[in-house]
């Protein structure tokens, strides 16, 4: 399956504790014990998923609704890179 | 072990044991002041042995030990002796101590605000810390700041401020000589000599102070201030704690809403009395 | 001396330590702390009267070791994705096997290293899985690393470049250069999935101020992959005592110890099989000498119910019980030629002589 087409899920919100400190946001993972800095725009990419599983196409359509987002050919691709580097972190996985 | 000493530095409560009369003996006289455990249990225990048994006798060669040990750490001279024993101490806190977030700061307290120093070593922040305790300030702690979780209060702990060559000079000037402790050469950072903190900071090692400002100072950098960030902040502390990693969620919870309530600001200075200065226009600024 | 004796008493009857001082306390945090038992004795003792200095830093110990435990869940965790695609079993051994069995000696136990069995024949894809997922050598030697191929259980360790742990693949229990050949192949065959452990209590985890984190949590624990396995109740046994009187030179061993007697207990089952069937288990492994020495020793120390046909008493028990109190009141070891009598015996078990002596030779050339 292409990396766009991927179906995401979220860890819930019961799971982590979220704390947006200036540009970055810091995270606490109940269940992996661990810390992590998230840049824009992953904590908002984390937030959109945590409404439920979706792919790169439905994600992107999730963000347009609560921030402005530039109309550009390169937005998909840099939102599944973002879900492949949340996942690496084990924020999300596939669904 | 024949020699030992047992006493109480804020939280922790210490027992130490000694192969050699002399560190303890140093031990008695610079923590004559502090209390003593009175029946209640050690939370840390740290010894200085000898290497090899025959190694007291010859060459007497001191290796830091106690409930955690560095396994590959060299022993040192016997004429560091007291060093031995103050390393020994931290390795057990850095180590062992899990009933606050440990941060490898100095911090100091006025009106029950705290401004805590963090820094690498060479920083200046032990010096700076020093001078201001013997000022208008109560020295919280020169090697360890101790945070405690549940309420975000500092928890004083007053150790001996390990000043370092130039610094030993300074201080020596302005206090009296029962405050210090022997000459300690050849070391790997130079001359070392042990200071006593102020009768104040020792009586008062119970009273907690809320941390106020967060101070990154650099010595012998640029005079001049700037603003650290809440995420730039959060992560030096992190850097900085050796059981950080071991809290867990309430770690996480006291550092966030630390770096979120208190102001953060890197210093830059040339000489002591300069950083004096520029911490007290920061905190004439900062008054509520 | 006095305060190993306390420590064992204190894991067997957590009563009896509302009746120490401050003193005894003290020795008894020093030396549990040297036999990396505090989180086991903080758990152990909970609800017990204690004086309020020791009650605070056990309660962090406990707390502590609550957060470790997580934290080597999660290693489990990512192991098992790395190993996703291979469609391999694998084998979850010691500390973070019995956590994630939810069984009684994980409660505050120290876990170290993620150990996991896997099958010989799998051992290079599983290899290549991990270094595909950010795990690498520690050691890039190549003495060092033909020295763990060739004679060893294990491949060289390997640390995650960016979460800092170690993992350690076997392909059997003990070095290939051991006497003993215990059939890892039947080991990773009966290995059992890994049961759901409950997600760690949120109540002692959650500090003043921040949202409690009873809800129901969708975490990776609750859908728990089956690819993680453990192994089955006997060879469990098995590995703990080989791992405590094949492997070692007992060092640490009042924890194996304590493992040894909490799987026991919790394993029998009261019916007539339990016991023959362990003893057929390791002897076919070639553990049986092994698994009755540990199981006297528990029952000895820990008053392990065995049954009365286990009971006789070996040659050597005293030394080891000797060995395994071999601790003084300041935490420190004592009676240097027992321990380096083990030492020995522990280095021959593992090599033949001849082989002994090159490595040392080239461990020396090398500094």
């Amino acid at each position: 399956m292409p990396a766009a087409q991927q179906t995401w899920r979220a860890a819930s919100a019961a799971r982590l504790s979220v704390y947006t400190l200036d540009a970055l946001t810091a995270v606490y993972d109940r269940v992996s014990g661990q810390t992590h800095l998230l840049a824009q725009p992953l904590p908002e990419i984390l937030a959109a998923l945590q409404s439920g599983p979706a792919n790169t196409a439905e994600t992107a359509e999730r963000l347009t609704a609560d921030f402005d987002i530039a109309d550009s050919a390169d937005v998909p691709a840099r939102i599944t890179e973002c879900l492949g580097e949340l996942a690496a972190l084990g924020l999300v996985s596939q669904a | 072990m024949s020699h030992r000493h047992s006493f109480r530095v804020g939280p922790v409560r210490f027992r130490i044991a000694s192969d050699w009369a002399g560190p303890i003996a140093d031990l008695k006289r610079l923590y004559a002041d502090y209390p003593a455990l009175g029946g209640q249990a050690a939370t840390a225990t740290a010894r200085i042995e000898a290497a090899r048994p025959w190694r007291r006798w010859i060459r007497p060669a001191v290796h830091i030990s106690g409930d955690y040990t560095i396994p590959d750490a060299l022993p040192l001279p016997l004429s560091q002796g007291l060093l031995a024993t103050e390393m020994a101490m931290n390795l057990q806190v850095a180590l062992g101590w899990r009933q606050h977030l440990l941060l490898h700061a100095s911090a100091v307290e006025r009106d029950g605000r705290a401004i805590i120093m963090v820094g690498a070593s060479g920083s200046g922040k032990s010096t700076l810390a020093a001078m201001l305790g013997e000022g208008d300030w109560r020295l919280l702690g020169d090697e360890f700041a101790m945070l405690n979780p549940v309420d975000g209060q500092l928890s004083p702990f007053p150790r001996l401020i390990s000043l370092k060559n130039e610094s030993i000079e300074t201080m020596a000037r302005r206090v009296p000589p029962a405050r210090l402790g022997p000459v300690i050469t050849g070391t790997p950072k130079g001359t070392i000599r042990h200071l006593v903190p102020r009768a104040d900071a020792i009586a008062r090692m119970d009273e907690c102070a809320m941390p106020a400002l967060l101070l990154f100072p650099t010595f012998g950098g640029e005079a001049g201030l700037r603003a650290v960030p809440p995420s730039e902040a959060f992560m030096r502390l992190t850097d900085s704690s050796t059981n950080y990693v071991a809290l867990g969620e309430p770690g996480f919870a006291a550092l966030t809403k630390l770096v979120r309530d208190v102001p953060a600001v890197a210093i830059g200075y040339a000489s002591g009395e300069q950083g004096v200065a520029a911490v007290e226009a920061l905190w004439a600024e900062l008054a509520p | 001396m006095r305060a190993m004796r306390n420590l064992v008493v204190a894991l067997r009857d957590p009563t009896s330590v509302v009746a120490l001082n401050g003193e005894e306390w003290s020795a008894l945090i020093a030396v549990a702390r040297a036999e990396v038992l505090l989180g086991t004795l903080a758990h152990r003792v909970a609800g017990q009267l204690l004086p309020p200095e020791v009650e605070a830093l056990l309660n962090a110990a406990r707390i502590a070791a609550d957060h470790a435990q997580v934290q080597a869940l999660w290693e489990a965790e990512m192991c098992a994705s790395a190993l996703a695609p291979l469609g391999v079993r694998f084998v979850l051994l010691k500390g973070t096997a019995y956590a994630a069995a939810g069984l009684p000696n994980a409660d505050g136990r120290q876990i170290g290293d993620l150990d996991i069995l896997v099958p010989r024949e799998r051992l290079d894809e599983v290899e290549a899985a991990l270094r595909g997922a950010g795990w690498e050598w520690v050691k890039d030697d190549l003495y060092d690393q033909g020295y763990y191929r060739t004679h060893m259980h294990e491949l060289p360790p390997l640390i995650h470049g960016t979460r800092d742990r170690m993992i350690d693949v076997h392909h059997t229990i003990l070095p290939l250069t051991a006497r003993v050949r215990p059939d890892a192949a039947a080991m990773v065959a009966d290995a059992i999935p890994a049961s759901e452990p409950p997600f760690v209590s949120s109540e002692v985890e959650t500090p003043i101020g921040s949202a409690p984190t009873s809800a129901p949590l969708d975490c990776a624990r609750g859908k728990r992959d089956s690819r993680q396995y453990t192994l089955s109740p006997t060879d469990m046994v098995c590995h703990c005592a080989a791992h405590m009187m094949a492997d070692g030179d007992l060092a640490g061993g009042l924890r194996n110890l304590w493992d040894m007697h909490c799987l026991l207990s919790e394993f029998d089952d009261g019916g007539d099989d339990f016991w023959p069937v362990v003893q057929a288990r390791a002897s076919h492994h070639g553990l049986w000498s092994a698994m009755h020495c540990a199981a006297r020793l528990a029952h000895e120390l820990y008053g392990t119910a065995i049954p009365d046909s286990w009971r006789i008493r070996g040659n050597s028990d005293f030394l080891f019980l000797r060995c395994l109190m071999a601790r003084d009141d300041w935490g420190r070891e004592t009676r240097p030629l027992t321990r380096l009598a083990f030492y020995i015996r522990s280095h021959m078990l593992r090599m033949p002589p001849l082989m002994l002596i090159r490595h040392l030779w080239t461990k020396w050339r090398a500094r």
